[in-house]
């Protein structure tokens, strides 16, 4: 031990929170989950996954089973209706005090905070608890903007005004869309940025997560009104997460989502006393009115409730705008040594950037903590497994009332009495509460004296109870998969309280399918994998060196390769961040960091060629550019490989001097260079080479890049004619602010669309901007001395053969595919590997040193354990069947199943397989089968239903 | 043939569709107790080899449930129960068995009225197709 | 030991199966040498009432191919059973029904009204069908009742061994009887003739990734003759059908896919079902609306996946309204 605590607090259950907790669980620490709430999820719980076709990624479903993650964790300690009153101490040695609501109920499910989740007894803790923990991560979340003291929107005032979040718990909660009257409506209206970018009221942030949030509502509420017209009013598009220039494309396509860009003046009643007119002043200053049956209003997002006090308590340091202040180059650490910040408590944020963060935080974390010892919950010690292959089944069947809630519908009484007897039921007992520990007891002890080697739980759900019956079979010596559950509760009872009598009949049903299956149930055993701890990080730009460090930091060892001479990347030729950060002193002092570690092992000029293996044990091969070539061997691998500037072939770049892209503009401005100083006119023109065709994908750097060079040019020359020629300018978040700065500065911005693109001509000297204005509505001619073009990000040249070598997916854009967009950004499908940075999006640098964090984080939750446990539900493949088609070779996820050629027979990689099972219900000889679901189980359950 | 009840089985995966089924019973909805479920892993793994079987043991209708395109727990299992189905279904339909008979459904984890109601919809549709006629 | 005794029937069937014994040439002297033949219809001159006045068992092996699709076939096929000590279902038709199985597709009535009507070679009078008893002068006339669906031959006695194929390689028939002959015989019910893995195993096609974008018949493409073919988009049911007809497989070397005609193999037993779930699982498009288009090029389902194995697969035959 090296005296250092190995627990953290985690304050703020919502996304940012849950990811968090799971990282440095994952990473063998202990985590004290304070959230005030009865329930977790934070802001996501009221997502609302409709019934469309394809999912719209509201992540609902992924938040959920984290969220069950977190409740089920050995190395989670959840604290909810809780609130952290104090934090003393240094990093390494805080000692929290938790305070906790006199109305708690630790019985209540965090997940839906209704039904009971476990049957401990109320417990009359104390109202205060101690924590000793090693560092704090704040994830307090955001709170919603109140849009009622704005009397232009009616808030309040109509019904069927509402707030986009409103909007979205009607769809969750009816499942459908109605106007207060009942009707159907058929046009709405959304009106973006209420809330938000607006200095008048103290906010003039923009809010980041509304656009994307408010297209997606619009998506689903035309999904299920088929006629219906969704409107948006709106200043500037802002979807600028991956994907959604394609999600935004389709919203209009496809959807006939209509866009009106405009001021909103006020949301009346109509004078027929039907429906609401919308006024509103378009671009180009004509007023007009339109009539809407709903109006959604897309609040922003302001400061938590809780900072202002949690800040004072705990000495941390806000912004001028209420949210946390992040030091620069640190974007999580707060003003507080061992406190960091994920998720919108650092400022407006949508879900993917927050549970970025979250890791990214936990990443930080781990740096003041122990070494991992995964020995924070006492280890257990279990009876040796009874070997029941010999045995004959002897099924035991354990029934639930669940309180009232089975029992007040299911006559448990006589489905003991059926269950009894079933052929192969050789013991069936009834309680009030499965799960209570009583029960359980005596569970074993009838697995013991009746000699049971199949198990059957009338219960509530597998996901919630799973584990905690499947321990209670290993307690007994009985391996824990030769269990199943019937959800007697939510599938049977609760749905059926109108006809107890069939309810009773269904009950007896599934019990007897699951008994039929349970005979056919085998001992699944976990294999464990070896772990070796090292990674390989391919890119030495700043995202993978702050993973290289995070990692090296924690004692791992890091091969970092670069393609290039230098280590640095695209960085290298950057001056400053928007917030005036000094990149370059950044650069050199990461540099220095990892020269500083002798864990982080440095391949300059150097390449991947080969790579094989699995997660923990992985083998890649480098080859410098003189032919050298050695071999590596590696536990997980990071892609930062960077992105590249597009030269673009438009607007005479290239051919005339005067042209060039924003970088080169910036080196100019930082070396004070003749023209740059002798310039009257600078015109930028935005999203060269994004936002287009050939790139339907937003760039996302560049408008915050324009600002800050234009701003730059107008100190160093006030005078200087800056026109910013732009389609929608997406400085989000508090990047707004700099937008703000440099239209007052008088910078020009003038917006042109799509179909009217910009002219640049060489006239004589003139170099020729032409443009049409569109709130002039007229041509304007700029002749300019420079012209800057922000030119788009691309994916490096060789992300395809990365692709190939690393055998992991490409979006259409040709950047990496992640295994979820939004949440589980930085992991991939296949376990192992990770990607941060540009490899797999156009971001900022700030972004960069985060998802370098988060990459590493996620790296760590694999990289800290000594050997890695599969799970025992895996393909198996009879090859005595297999005639080698390979059916399954090309369908499975994670490449775990392939034919070996020299025996004709498909093998599982059982380290590798999660068991989807997506093989076997393919496998035209029924040789692969996933255990525990084969086909002899399945057709015993459908037999047992309907009869032989 | 009005109090004709129909036997209904149901393949749900273990992520998205368990939590939203559960979440129909949690949130106190309330369905026909016409339908029997089994759990699988993914909608993917299910074998067209036992959905026949049900059909030839008397089930009136199955349906399988999955999580939303582009959500499996797998990323793409349900793209594959889809291709699945959608050939199975038409084969059905040559067997005589109407499309209706099998469905394919997504169900979320925040859709468990959806659900209760798509279970209702689904029984009122077999009801009014009537038993499945077996083969004698 | 004397010399074994061997009845050779046919049922619902081309008489393919027959032509394979035959085609057993001169080593069916071998045969005849260590066996005696007491009846075979389609070959010598035999009456049912030879066999009728046949003493129970006394017949040591029965090879029946074909179907059952009429109250003779099934007649004769218990018949048979009664007689022999040994039954073997021999051929696609007898096994699983055979391409004359297809028929389950269709109403009986709509079968006779093709058949004495429909059929552009026919020229029966209006409304007359064939009757199962059709009273003239001279007394009674009975013809065989024709049943609703083809059954196989287990669905109406019990079967000892199979030997399957469409028909099956006159080699296998002879191995078989060999073994019948030596007494080297597999325990009962077992299907012998043929491999315990699907054909795919002994495919000398080259397999490289199972994507496919649209489904193909024969007819329509030039295709690769090393490749898959269910690669190319092809329909091959090599994979869900036993192997064993000859190696390389015949059809496979003659440039055509497999039909199926060796049945399902061992762990399967609805083989059509098994087959689609492959074909669809290799469809390579995540566009629901493509999926559609590419499934719609699989033209007949149902003949293509169950050509020879509708009366024995899960569903047997059509429902009809
Ligand atoms: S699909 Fe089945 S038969 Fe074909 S190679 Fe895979 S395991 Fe073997
Ligand atoms: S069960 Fe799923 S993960 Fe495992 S081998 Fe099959 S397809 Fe791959
Ligand atoms: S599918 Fe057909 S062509 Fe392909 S390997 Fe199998 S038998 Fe050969
Ligand atoms: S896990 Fe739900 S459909 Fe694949």
């Amino acid at each position: 031990m090296d005296g250092k605590i190995g627990s953290v607090l985690v304050i703020g259950a919502g996304v940012a929170g849950i990811q968090a907790s799971l990282d440095l669980a994952e990473s063998g620490y202990h985590v004290n989950l304070v959230e005030r709430r009865g329930n977790l999820m934070g802001a996501a719980a009221n997502n609302c996954c409709k019934g469309v076709e394809e999912c719209n990624r509201c992540m609902l479903c992924q938040v959920s089973e984290k969220a069950f993650q977190v409740i089920t964790h050995p190395r989670i300690t959840l604290f909810r209706h809780g609130e952290v009153v104090k934090v003393e101490g240094e990093p390494g040695h805080f000692s929290a005090t938790i305070q906790r609501f006199p109305e708690m109920n630790e019985r209540g499910c965090p997940i839906c905070d209704k039904l009971p989740l476990y049957a401990v007894p109320l417990k009359s803790d104390p109202e205060e608890i101690q924590l000793d923990v090693a560092g704090v991560i704040m994830a307090i979340g955001f709170k919603l903007f109140d849009p009622s003291p704005l009397p232009e929107f009616g808030y309040g005032k109509y019904k069927d005004v509402v707030t986009a979040v409103e909007f979205e718990r009607m769809i969750h909660e009816r499942t459908g869309l109605f106007c207060s009257d009942g009707r159907i409506p058929r046009r709405i209206a959304f009106i973006q940025c209420v809330g938000s970018r607006d200095p008048k009221i103290g906010n003039p942030w923009c809010s980041a997560a509304c656009c994307s949030f408010t297209l997606k509502e619009a998506i689903v509420a035309k999904e299920y009104v088929k006629d219906l017209e969704p409107t948006i009013f709106f200043m500037d598009q802002r979807p600028y997460g991956k994907d959604s220039e394609r999600y935004l494309s389709r919203a209009k396509e496809q959807y006939g989502v209509k866009y009106i860009r405009s001021g909103v003046s006020k949301v009346e009643a109509a004078g027929d006393g039907k429906g609401l007119v919308v006024t509103y002043t378009s671009e180009t200053g004509g007023v007009s009115t339109a009539r809407f049956d709903m109006v959604g209003l897309s609040i922003g997002l302001e400061c938590a409730v809780t900072a202002k006090k949690l800040s004072r308590e705990f000495g941390i340091e806000l912004n001028p705008y209420g949210f946390c202040w992040a030091s620069p180059f640190s974007p999580l650490e707060t003003s507080r040594q061992g406190f960091l910040v994920c998720g919108t408590f650092g400022g407006p944020n949508d879900m993917t950037e927050s549970a970025m963060q979250a890791s990214g935080a936990a990443a930080d974390t781990l740096g003041i903590l122990a070494k991992a010892k995964f020995d924070h919950v006492p280890q257990k010690s279990y009876p040796p497994e009874r070997d029941t292959s010999g045995e004959a089944p002897k099924v035991g069947v354990f029934l639930c009332q669940c309180g009232d809630y089975i029992g007040k519908t299911v006559d448990v009484a006589s489905l003991t009495q059926f269950a009894s007897a079933l052929p192969e039921v050789a013991y069936c007992d009834q309680r009030r509460y499965a799960c209570s520990e009583e029960f359980r007891d005596e569970m074993k002890e009838a697995i013991k004296v009746h000699g049971l080697n199949r198990v059957v739980i009338g219960s509530c759900s597998f996901f919630t109870h799973g584990s905690l019956f499947q321990e209670t079979l290993r307690e007994a010596g009985l391996n824990p998969y030769l269990m199943e559950m019937v959800n007697l509760r939510d599938q049977c009872a609760r749905v059926h309280s109108h006809d107890p009598e069939k309810a009773t009949m269904k009950a007896k049903d599934l019990i007897r399918m699951e008994v039929a299956k349970a005979r056919f149930l085998e001992p699944l055993y976990r294999l464990s994998k070896t772990m070796n701890p090292s990674a390989l990080v391919v890119g030495g730009g700043i995202t993978g060196m702050v993973s290289a460090i995070s990692l090296a930091e924690k004692g791992f060892d890091v091969h970092l390769v670069e393609k290039t001479t230098q280590l640095g990347g695209h960085a290298l030729r950057i001056q400053h961040t928007l917030e005036g950060g000094n990149v370059q002193a950044y650069l050199s002092d990461l540099i220095e960091k990892v020269k500083g570690f002798p864990k982080i092992h440095v391949h300059k000029n150097s390449e991947l060629t080969a790579y094989q293996g699995r997660v923990g044990d992985y083998t890649s091969r480098v080859k410098t550019t003189s032919g050298e070539e050695r071999e590596i061997k590696h536990g997980v691998t990071i892609i930062a490989a960077g992105g590249r500037e597009y030269k673009p072939d438009e607007y005479l770049y290239g051919q005339d001097p005067r042209v060039m892209i924003s970088v080169e503009l910036e080196e100019e401005i930082d070396r004070r260079t003749e023209r740059v100083a002798q310039s009257q006119t600078i015109a930028m023109i935005q999203c060269v080479g994004s936002r287009n065709e050939v790139r339907p994908y937003c760039s996302r750097l560049c408008c915050a890049k324009s600002v800050k060079n234009a701003i730059s040019l107008k100190t160093l020359n006030p005078k200087m004619n800056v026109y910013i020629l732009y389609r929608d300018m997406r400085t989000y978040g508090f990047r707004e602010s700099y937008y703000q700065e440099a239209r007052e500065k008088g910078v020009i911005f003038i917006r042109y669309d799509l179909d009217r693109m910009p002219e640049v001509k060489a006239v004589g000297d003139i170099l020729r901007v032409t443009v049409h204005d569109i709130i002039l509505g007229e041509r304007m001619e700029i002749d300019a001395d420079l012209l800057v073009l922000a030119s788009a990000v691309l994916p490096p040249e060789d992300n395809h053969i990365l692709s190939r070598i690393l055998r992991v997916p490409l979006n259409e854009d040709g950047f990496f595919k992640e295994a979820y967009e939004k949440l589980s950004t930085v992991d991939f499908m296949q376990e192992g590997i990770f990607v941060a940075g540009m490899a797999r999006s156009p971001i900022s640098i700030v972004e960069s040193i985060y998802q370098g964090k988060a990459a590493a984080s996620r790296a760590m939750t694999l990289l800290s354990r000594e050997s890695l446990l599969t799970d025992g539900i895996v393909s198996t493949v009879k090859e005595s069947v297999c005639c080698g088609c390979k059916v399954c070779e090309a369908l499975c996820p994670y490449g775990a199943i392939a034919v070996v050629p020299e025996e004709n027979v498909a093998k599982v990689d059982e380290l590798v397989c999660k068991g989807c099972g997506t093989c076997c219900g393919a496998c035209p000889t029924g040789a692969a089968q996933l255990k525990g679901f084969k086909k002899e189980q399945m057709m015993a359950m459908v037999g047992a239903y309907l009869g032989a | 043939m009005d109090n004709f009840e129909p036997k209904i089985i149901g393949f749900y995966c273990n992520w998205s569709s368990q939590m939203g089924i559960d979440s129909a019973g949690v949130e106190g909805a309330s369905y026909p107790p016409n339908l029997r479920l089994i759990r699988v892993m993914c909608s993917g793994s299910v074998d067209p080899e036992v959905i026949i079987e049900a059909f030839k043991k008397g089930a009136d209708g199955v349906v399988i449930l999955g999580c939303h395109l582009g959500n499996c727990h797998y990323r793409n299992g349900n793209y594959n129960a889809l291709r699945r189905y959608r050939l199975l279904q038409k084969t059905l339909e040559q067997f005589g068995l109407e499309k209706e008979r099998l469905r394919l459904e997504w169900v979320s984890v925040a859709e468990g009225k959806r659900f209760a109601g798509l279970v209702g919809e689904i029984t009122e549709e077999l009801r009014r197709l009537g038993p499945l006629r077996q083969f004698s | 030991m004397g010399k074994l005794k061997f009845a050779i029937y046919w049922g619902a069937a081309c008489g393919g199966c027959d032509v394979a014994v035959v085609d057993t040439h001169e080593k069916l002297l071998d045969i005849a040498a260590a066996a005696d033949i007491l009846f075979w219809p389609v070959a010598l001159d035999f009456k049912y009432r030879d066999v009728e006045e046949m003493a129970d068992k006394s017949i040591d092996v029965c090879l029946f191919s074909g179907a059952v699709r009429n109250s003779e076939n099934e007649h004769i096929a218990k018949l048979l059973r009664q007689k022999s000590k040994v039954m073997v279902a021999l051929g696609a038709c007898a096994q699983l029904g055979g391409i004359p199985g297809l028929a389950n597709e269709k109403r009986r009535q709509d079968i006779l009204d093709f058949v004495y009507h429909g059929s552009p070679s026919t020229a029966s009078q209006k409304g007359v069908y064939p009757q199962e008893i059709t009273s003239v002068p001279e007394g009674k006339l009975k013809l065989p009742k024709f049943y609703d669906a083809v059954m196989t031959l287990d669905q109406v006695v019990e079967v000892d061994y199979y030997l399957p194929g469409c028909p099956p390689e006159s080699a296998r028939i002879l191995e078989v009887v060999q073994a019948i002959v030596t007494g080297n015989l597999p325990p009962k019910g077992a299907v012998v003739g043929a491999l315990d893995k699907a054909l795919c195993d002994s495919c000398p096609r080259k397999r490289e990734e199972k994507k496919v974008k649209v489904f193909y018949r024969p007819q329509e493409i030039l295709f690769d003759p090393e490749r898959c073919f269910l690669e190319q988009g092809l329909i091959c049911l090599g994979p869900a059908t036993r192997g064993g007809c000859s190696d390389p497989p015949r059809c496979i070397r003659s440039n055509m896919p497999c039909e199926g005609c060796y049945g399902p193999p061992p762990d399967v037993t609805d083989q059509g079902a098994k087959m689609l779930s492959a074909v669809s699982s290799i469809i390579d498009s995540q566009d629901p609306g493509q999926i559609e288009k590419i499934i719609d090029g699989i033209v007949d389902p149902l003949g293509t996946f169950y050509r020879f194995g509708l009366p024995a697969s899960a569903l047997r035959k059509k429902r009809f309204p």
